[in-house]
């Protein structure tokens, strides 16, 4: 069209010189002096520059043109009225930036694929035992999946443990995944050096070949590419033939997996795992990652699962027993189901705050267009009709909306940095939070629809044009009646908008105060944690033993599992106490802990009844454990746990070597919240490490020694004992548990920035509308005043007439707070949905604040001179 | 205004484009060619601002009903030349049916006399 249009109008000029000189020609012909020829030829033609222009139109985009040209008009409007410019693009640029910037939290975490090959085929699966819904599978059932599945073209599984880097060097703990053989190129394209596993290289156990992160590669071998083939040994001994690099993963890779399945994201090194030899009972339990044959869905991958979970139910009695089921889950919405709903909801608070800012802007619109009185009727005067009118106004209004658009760039770049330095770890672990090329597409588009919502009533209302009125009036006239009530809805509706933000924040607020009250069942201050190279009893009480002699250490201990902590996989199993009937064998799970004595004391738990574990608890005296008051009211309410005898499992043989095993209850502790500080999970088991040792985390409770003193005593005391050994994770309780609180702590802060925003906005909005309407009154003021009202009555008048809209929204937003709230059920805790006490609060501060941001404007109404007011205009 | 062109006649809105289309019905011809066979024709009865023959040449381009071809003209000058497509070729059919159906009804109104002789 552009292109033809071009073509077309580029010889009209030479088109009409030749026209005028033929003509010319002819009118010499006729008898003609050349030079009246020509003037005869000229004024035959008609005005040329008119000519040009009316073709040049036939071809133009009209609409685009008169767009150009009425924003033209936009702009110069701003730079002329430049405190309703500024006003107006600083409150689009909070409101649009302030989305902007939460957009870009929702795009990397909710919709962004995530960074594998065909992200959008990959599923997990989790297996159900009992009441555990998100088990893992164990090999037994990763094979049979893997081979009666036609749905999914790949089953691969994954464990995450903790060890050290093998060889020379200084010693470093790193995260250690078992991986079937195919797993890597589930979630990877190619590696960065060497191959990904072949089958081969899970079939020899020990001398493994392995792969390593490419994080390990540079920081440990400088990037060496004659790493690969390289056999790194262990001093120790733990792995005689030592374990062959074969590959190394991508740079970029990361494992991106359901925070709740404990699967770190940083692992250094890959050991692959062999399917076969996998017998039903056979320990070695993976998460199980799936990826979809092409074209399958879901529901047919699940209805396939189904008949897998129902062919293992009918031939293994205890799967029946266990009512064992297969679920399997998009691996990315799995991924983010624990922060979905509160980033959803984040994302609905800074709608709100947008629509605020818009109800804002379409008030100052609302109150400029009514001072344009007399240009509009001069337009309509002149022939602009009502559509053209409107086109006007929003095209002033785009304008308006894309500097604010640019500026909220600069406001959500702020945003971002401030979300990021918030480390709100759950969220970052799941994806990149920045502004990208989809985020800025997203702003632009927000940028434009703001447009329709604060633009297009203005724009409309505007252009109802009462002529004569128009003319006659001066700049400013009394507000007709259907703009004063739009001005009083659009208070009505930003404070009512206000009000639910408000409510939901104090909600958020008050669930963040009751986590930092909340009894976590340990004590938080005054204990140092860290973890070390896995050992026997020997070498874990022999380093217990040496960290007591630290001055100032009043106990020491090791733990299986921190509280608040998802360093190691959870340990849970089965349970039933002695008499259950077989039905009942299978259908308690609990979390095991494996313990040395004085935990209890060291991470300060509370025992209720019995006593701790001493040294003696070994697999050679009587095989104890002490279990949690939850479990204890559970099996034996009303009676003493003492004394009874539980069925578990340990590994009295050996690291992971289970075996069933009868335990006699010796101690009951009060239930510590190991997984988050809200729900209770499971109850808890403990063992005696020497009934069942595996990988600590060690604990050191010591007051008045500042933390970097502890360590690098910690640290001399380490060396004694094993100079190798790693001192890694080292942190305190209390940052597990600030690191637990730390979604909410998120969404709570940015709750309460967005509620800040949305009020000062309104307050804006209300103080506004409301100087404008003593600015219409200053005539009637003045003559009331001058007919004796006193500045009382003036200020009361003032307040109560613009008050009303503030009160009818506060009703409003109050009733919209207790309709909604129900949907926040799941993100809060100790406080109610639809808590009265935060509702009132929410209440007064909103009156408080609709009377303050009247009564500034009206007070300064009472200071009018009646003599100038009466000569206002 | 001198007495000879008040007698001239103004056009009407639209006949301008049927006049074009007729006159290329013809042949092709360059713009200064179409508004000379529009006056002379109409014995210098119709008054033609010729410019304004312009923009409605080209609202008949936009149209798809005439085409615009390069050309030389009788001597060597270059020429744009304006030619009648089948569509404005169909056009035409159309619009003079229109045209004629119009002066036709004009005419009863005007001289209703006329048709009782």
């Amino acid at each position: 069209m552009l292109n033809r249009r071009t073509r077309m109008l580029s010889q009209l000029d030479g088109e009409i010189r030749d026209h005028i000189e033929r003509e010319t020609e002819d009118n010499v012909a006729r008898g003609m002096s050349p030079e009246e020829a020509r003037y005869a030829a000229v004024r035959k033609f008609g005005n040329a520059r008119r000519i040009s222009e009316d073709t040049r139109e036939i071809w133009s985009i009209a609409w685009l043109e008169n767009f150009m040209e009425d924003a033209r008009h936009g702009l110069r409007l701003l730079t002329r009225n430049k405190s309703f410019a500024l006003a107006a693009i600083l409150t689009l640029a909070v409101g649009i930036g302030a989305n902007t910037a939460i957009f870009s939290v929702v795009h990397a975490i909710l919709l962004k694929p995530l960074p594998y090959p065909n992200a959008d085929r990959l599923a997990i699966i989790w297996t159900g035992l009992a009441e555990e819904r998100r088990a893992p599978a164990s090999r037994y059932e990763l094979l049979q999946m893997r081979q009666n599945s036609k749905a999914f073209d790949e089953i691969a599984g994954i464990w995450i443990t903790n060890g050290a880097v093998p060889g020379d060097g200084a010693p470093e703990q790193v995260k250690v995944a078992f991986v079937t053989t195919n797993f890597p190129p589930l979630l990877a394209s190619e590696p960065a050096a060497g191959r990904f596993f072949i089958d081969d290289d899970a079939k020899h156990e020990d001398g493994r070949n392995i792969l390593i992160s490419y994080g390990l590669w540079q920081r440990r071998f400088g990037g060496d590419p004659a790493v690969l083939g390289k056999i790194l040994r262990n001093k120790n001994g733990d792995n005689d033939d030592g374990m062959t690099i074969v590959g190394v993963l991508p740079r970029d890779f990361r494992l991106i997996l359901p925070s709740s399945s404990a699967l770190s994201d940083s692992v250094d090194i890959y050991m692959p795992v062999s399917f076969a030899e996998s017998p039903i009972d056979g320990p070695g339990y993976l998460k199980t990652i799936g990826r979809l044959a092409p074209g399958v869905t879901m529901g047919q991958a699940q209805a396939e699962l189904d008949g897998v979970a129902a062919r293992l139910r009918a031939t293994v009695p205890d799967f029946a027993s266990q009512k064992m089921s297969l679920s399997v889950f998009p691996l990315q919405a799995d991924g983010v189901r624990d922060v979905r709903s509160a980033l959803l909801l984040l994302f609905a608070g800074v709608a709100l705050v947008l629509l605020i800012a818009c109800v804002n802007v379409a008030n100052l619109l609302l109150a400029r267009s009514s001072y344009r009185l007399r240009e509009t009727s001069i337009r309509a005067t002149i022939g602009a009709g009502r559509g053209r009118l409107i086109r006007q106004f929003l095209a002033e209004s785009l304008v308006l909306a894309l500097v604010g658009g640019v500026a909220a760039m600069g406001v959500a770049w702020l945003a971002v940095k401030g979300l990021v330095a918030l480390r709100p770890e759950s969220l970052l672990r799941l994806g990149t939070i920045e502004l990208n090329g989809t985020v800025f597409a997203y702003a632009l588009l927000v940028s434009l629809i703001t447009v329709i919502v604060f633009g297009f009533g203005p724009a409309v209302s505007g252009s109802r044009i009462d002529l004569s009125g128009g003319m006659k009036s001066g700049a400013g006239i009394a507000p007709r009646g259907a703009a004063k009530y739009s001005r009083a809805a659009l208070i009505a509706a930003e404070v009512a908008l206000s009000v639910v933000l408000l409510s939901a924040t104090g909600l958020l607020m008050r669930t963040f105060a009751a986590l930092l009250h909340v009894s976590p069942g340990f004590t938080a201050e005054n204990a140092l944690t860290f973890t070390t190279t896995a050992g026997g009893y020997k070498y874990v009480h022999e380093i217990q033993s040496k960290l007591l002699e630290i001055p100032g250490v009043q106990s020491v201990s090791a733990s299986s599992h921190l509280p608040l902590d998802s360093n190691y996989a959870n340990w849970y199993d089965g349970y039933y106490q002695e008499g259950a009937p077989p039905e009942d064998q299978n259908t308690n799970l609990a979390d095991d802990r494996s313990i040395l004595p004085n935990y209890f004391q060291s991470i300060g738990a509370t025992l209720i009844e019995g006593r701790d574990f001493t040294d003696a608890d070994d697999a050679s005296h009587r095989h104890v454990a002490i279990v949690d008051d939850e479990l204890a009211a559970k099996e034996w309410p009303g009676q003493s746990a003492l004394g009874k005898k539980l069925n578990i499992s340990d590994t009295p043989k050996g690291f992971y070597e289970f075996e069933r095993d009868w335990v006699v209850v010796v101690g009951v502790v009060k239930h510590v919240q190991y997984h988050s500080l809200t729900s209770s999970v499971r109850p808890q088991i403990y063992v005696p490490f020497q009934l069942a040792p595996r990988p600590v985390s060690f604990v050191v409770r010591a007051a008045g020694i500042p933390t970097a003193a502890l360590r690098t005593a910690i640290r001399a005391k380490l060396d004694e004992v094993d100079r190798s050994a790693p001192m890694a994770r080292v942190v305190t309780l209390g940052q597990l548990a600030d690191k637990a609180r730390a979604q909410n702590r998120f969404v709570a802060y940015l709750a309460t920035a967005l509620a800040g925003i949305a009020l000062l906005l309104a307050c804006v909005g209300i103080a506004g509308v409301t100087s404008f309407n003593v600015a219409q009154r200053t005539n009637e003021i003045g003559l009331r005043m001058a007919l004796g009202a006193t500045s009382e009555n003036v200020l009361r008048m003032i307040v109560e007439r613009n008050l009303t809209p503030v009160i009818v929204g506060l009703a409003v937003g109050l009733a919209f707070s207790l309709a909604l709230a129900p949907l926040m059920e799941s993100l809060l805790f100790g406080v109610p949905p639809q808590d009265p006490l935060t509702l009132a609060a929410v209440a007064l501060a909103v009156a408080v604040t609709g009377i303050a941001a009247c009564w500034l404007p009206a007070l300064r109404a009472t200071r009018i001179d009646p003599m100038i007011a009466l000569r206002h205009d | 205004m001198t007495t000879r062109e008040q007698e001239r006649i103004e056009l009407l809105q639209g006949t301008l484009d049927l006049l074009i289309l007729r006159t290329l019905r013809v042949g092709p011809a360059h713009g200064h060619a179409i508004a000379r066979a529009i006056e002379v024709t109409s014995d210098s009865v119709l008054q033609v601002e010729q410019g304004s023959l312009y923009p409605a040449l080209h609202r008949l381009i936009k149209r798809g009903w005439i085409v615009a071809d390069e050309g030389t003209s009788e001597n060597n000058r270059r020429a744009k030349y304006y030619r009648l497509t089948a569509k404005g070729r169909r056009q035409l059919t159309v619009e003079t049916g229109k045209w004629d159906k119009l002066a036709a009804a004009i005419a009863r109104i005007l001289r209703p006399a006329k048709q009782e002789d």
